[in-house]
């Protein structure tokens, strides 16, 4: 199958289950959403080979998920539960496809100790106190799988209103652990994803807005036919066009290289909060209430700008790159890659 | 709107280096005028060795003396020539659109004349679209040519022509009767046609590229029309979107990019590092943006609206970038330095408001895109 066969296959269901106008409400435990009726579909394992457990697909089809979840503004942890898949076949750990898994997005300490106990922390785990298991990679580059019943947590929340739950962990018993992918992998699989997904609930954002700007009628006109609207309009298909194009070029990569991770996210987190910025400026008060579908969209984009990375950090790492590197277009121009600067 | 991700193949990086051996002999640093983008300086040599290497009119046939070669192949030579701000002002035009525009809408007789010219980097072109009345609205262009048997009767001015001092050719749309949009025809004009005057209009950093170009009552053979009369308008519409879509868009800034990336200032300031990396974050997304669009080209499409989506944002970037590197370069950047790149820096904060407006205003181009979403 495809890229594009499993988008269209998959899009009457992801337009059923959520519908591409309604406003969200506020998010509960995962046994309040979809969740389950994802799992069947065993949408939580694409982009995992059969053999381990998965349900096939590349990471193509996986960043092609992403963005179908993005656009349709998915309330279940889709890039958690599949990077944290991941990561559990990268360690060669063993995936039970019938539980639900998440990642810490935060900062993580944990540690084992000698009697194979871990104690610590796990900050921002989306869903973390409603998911039955949780990875993370622990301070010494060892992936840990353990069960979010062992731990205390802190329930917190997103700006979308989705939970971010805060792990402690105090001599818990784990249910696996191995050595697999570093940390600073992790975080570019994830990355990649959430580009995706952002470019997805940008696709959304300028399509509702376009939709918006014709219907709404001011001073006789639909305001779509003010010029000074329009420009919020043609901002927003470039940034919903140009994020795209940054998860395309990330998912035809055999493998994902830090300097495109790192640059496609600076770029996809601040086309998000420019895209936010002409939303709503174009749609006016009604795009400030719970009421109507924008802010759906856009409180996850400002939510999603941050995650694996802030821009601050990342470009600072790009700019320290190219301040050593022999020649600053090649690093446009080239697929050679350099090292990224610490 | 959906830009396909692309790569570039093992022979294209082939050309790619080859292209860079070439330019690391040919233009080693300190030799030449250093240039913005395609405003580079005029050196009819350089053009002549370029083309003597296959690289100018690489997108003609090969039966016209082109190289016959793709869109992206162009780009990959375009690239290395903007990151040098290299020497281009001479072939420019007929290597980017002029070119092409013959070869699309050419007689015959018109095709072997000037598309070997072309490829060997001896013609140069100048666009004369602009008048004094007609920017934004060139459909409002007075500039008449009357027909008089065999004969066109050229009476008009044009403005802002571009390099139309140094140019062999100008290629001038002109009203050949009432209608709007039908009433408009394309001619081509040789340098040194009796009746044409051209006077350099000093362009806001000292320079003489832009120039005023005056008909009074010119004449010219009915072989010197391109096309059909009255095609001018769409002929026109066509070279534009060749015009937007490609790198040359927004990679005036690189000469400056280049060597500001590792100066002291940005090697010591984690302030001037995080722009750095913002602006190389961003440059690298527009590349792939428009090596899409040389792939749609390529693919015999039109890209349009996607060549104005790109230019739009891209070149106001390239605005926004600039300032950045002249606020951590601390203090106005002179013209006369005896650094030539304090120099560029200097000019190119004169003219970067041009990159906004050339080729298309960033207004007009987002009613392009504006109308090209309603289609969609
Ligand atoms: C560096 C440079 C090189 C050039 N080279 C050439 C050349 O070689 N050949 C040539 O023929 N021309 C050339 N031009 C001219 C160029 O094509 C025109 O400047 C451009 O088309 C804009 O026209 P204008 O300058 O008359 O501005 P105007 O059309 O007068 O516009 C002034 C302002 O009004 C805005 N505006 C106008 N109409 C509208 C509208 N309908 N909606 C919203 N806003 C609008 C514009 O966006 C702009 O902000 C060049 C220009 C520059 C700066």
């Amino acid at each position: 199958m495809s890229t594009s066969d499993l988008t269209a296959a998959l899009a009457d269901f992801f337009s059923a289950t959520w519908p591409p106008d309604a406003a969200a409400g506020e998010c509960g435990p995962l046994s309040e959403s979809p969740w389950n009726s994802f799992r069947g579909l065993d949408l939580h394992l694409v982009g995992i080979d059969e053999a381990a457990g998965g349900s096939g697909g590349t990471f193509a089809d996986l960043m092609a998920l992403a963005e179908l979840a993005g656009y349709h503004a998915v309330d279940v942890p889709v890039v958690e539960a599949t990077t944290a898949a991941w990561l559990l076949e990268r360690a060669g750990l063993p995936i039970d496809g019938a539980a639900s898994h998440s990642i810490p997005i935060g900062p993580t300490n944990l540690v084992v100790g000698d009697d194979g106990t871990v104690s610590g922390t796990l900050i921002d785990v989306p869903w973390g106190a409603s998911v039955d298991l949780v990875v993370a990679v622990d301070d010494d580059g060892q992936t840990v799988l353990v069960a979010s019943s062992d731990a205390t947590t802190r329930p917190g929340v997103d700006l979308a209103g989705q939970p971010r739950d805060t792990l402690v962990l105090e001599d818990v018993r784990p249910r696996g652990v191995a050595t697999g992918a570093s940390a600073e992998q992790l975080r570019h699989r994830a990355a990649a994803l959430r580009i995706a997904q952002t470019a997805g609930a940008l696709q959304a954002t300028a399509d509702l807005t376009r939709r918006y700007a014709g219907e709404r009628v001011q001073f006789g006109r639909p305001i779509g036919a003010f010029q000074a609207v329009q420009a919020h309009v043609v901002l927003l298909e470039q940034m919903a066009v140009m994020t795209t194009g940054l998860a395309d070029r990330l998912a035809i990569e055999p493998e994902l290289h830090p300097f495109d991770v790192v640059a496609a996210q600076v770029v996809s987190a601040e086309n998000a909060v420019e895209a936010c910025r002409a939303a709503h400026q174009a749609h006016g008060a009604i795009g400030m209430t719970r009421e109507y579908r924008l802010h759906t969209l856009t409180r996850r984009l400002h939510t999603w700008s941050g995650d694996f990375g802030e821009t601050i950090d990342l470009s600072a790492r790009l700019g320290a790159t190219a301040s050593q590197a022999p020649s600053f277009a090649q690093m446009i121009l080239d697929d050679t890659r350099p090292e990224l600067a610490s | 709107m959906n830009l396909a991700p692309t790569k570039l193949t093992d022979e294209e990086r082939n050309l790619q280096t080859e292209v860079r051996a070439f330019l690391d002999e040919r233009l080693p640093p300190g030799t030449y005028p250093l240039g913005l983008g395609m405003a580079g300086d005029v050196d009819p040599d350089f053009s002549r060795d370029l083309a003597a290497q296959g690289w100018v009119g690489m997108a003609l046939p090969t039966e016209y003396g082109g190289g016959g070669r793709t869109a992206v192949e162009r780009q990959i030579v375009v690239e290395e020539l903007l990151t040098r701000g290299a020497p281009i002002g001479f072939h420019w035009t007929a290597d980017r659109q002029s070119g092409l525009n013959i070869l699309h809408n050419g007689t015959e007789e018109q095709r072997r004349e000037l598309l070997p010219g072309i490829a060997r980097g001896e013609y140069s072109f100048a666009i004369g679209m602009s008048e004094p009345d007609a920017g934004s609205d060139l459909a409002s262009l007075r500039s008449k040519a009357v027909r008089e048997g065999n004969t066109w009767h050229v009476n008009g001015t044009k403005i802002w022509t571009s390099g139309a001092a140094t140019a062999t050719h100008i290629l001038g749309l002109f009203r050949t009767s009432d209608d709007r949009h039908g009433g408009m025809t394309q001619f081509i004009i040789p340098a040194g046609t009796p009746g044409m005057r051209i006077s350099p209009i000093p362009f806001i950093d000292g320079t003489q590229h832009f120039c005023e170009v005056v008909f009074d009552d010119l004449q010219l053979s009915d072989a010197a029309r391109l096309g059909e009369v009255g095609a001018g308008w769409g002929q026109n519409t066509s070279e534009l979107a060749l015009e937007r879509g490609g790198v040359d868009r927004w990679m005036s800034l690189m000469p400056i990019l280049e060597r500001w990336a590792t100066t002291e200032t940005v090697r010591d300031s984690a302030a001037a590092q995080i722009d750095l990396g913002r602006i190389l974050a961003r440059l690298w997304a527009y590349r792939g943006m428009s090596l899409s669009i040389a792939r749609l080209v390529d693919a015999g499409r039109f890209p349009v609206v996607e060549a104005a989506l790109v230019k739009e944002m891209a070149t106001q970037f390239e605005q926004e970038s600039l300032a950045l590197v002249r606020r951590h370069y601390g203090r106005a950047p002179s013209l006369n330095s005896a650094d030539p790149w304090e120099a560029l820096l200097a000019q190119a904060i004169l003219v970067a408001p041009s990159w906004t407006l050339r080729g298309g205003t960033t207004e007009i181009l987002r009613s392009v895109i504006s109308k090209g979403l309603v289609q969609r």
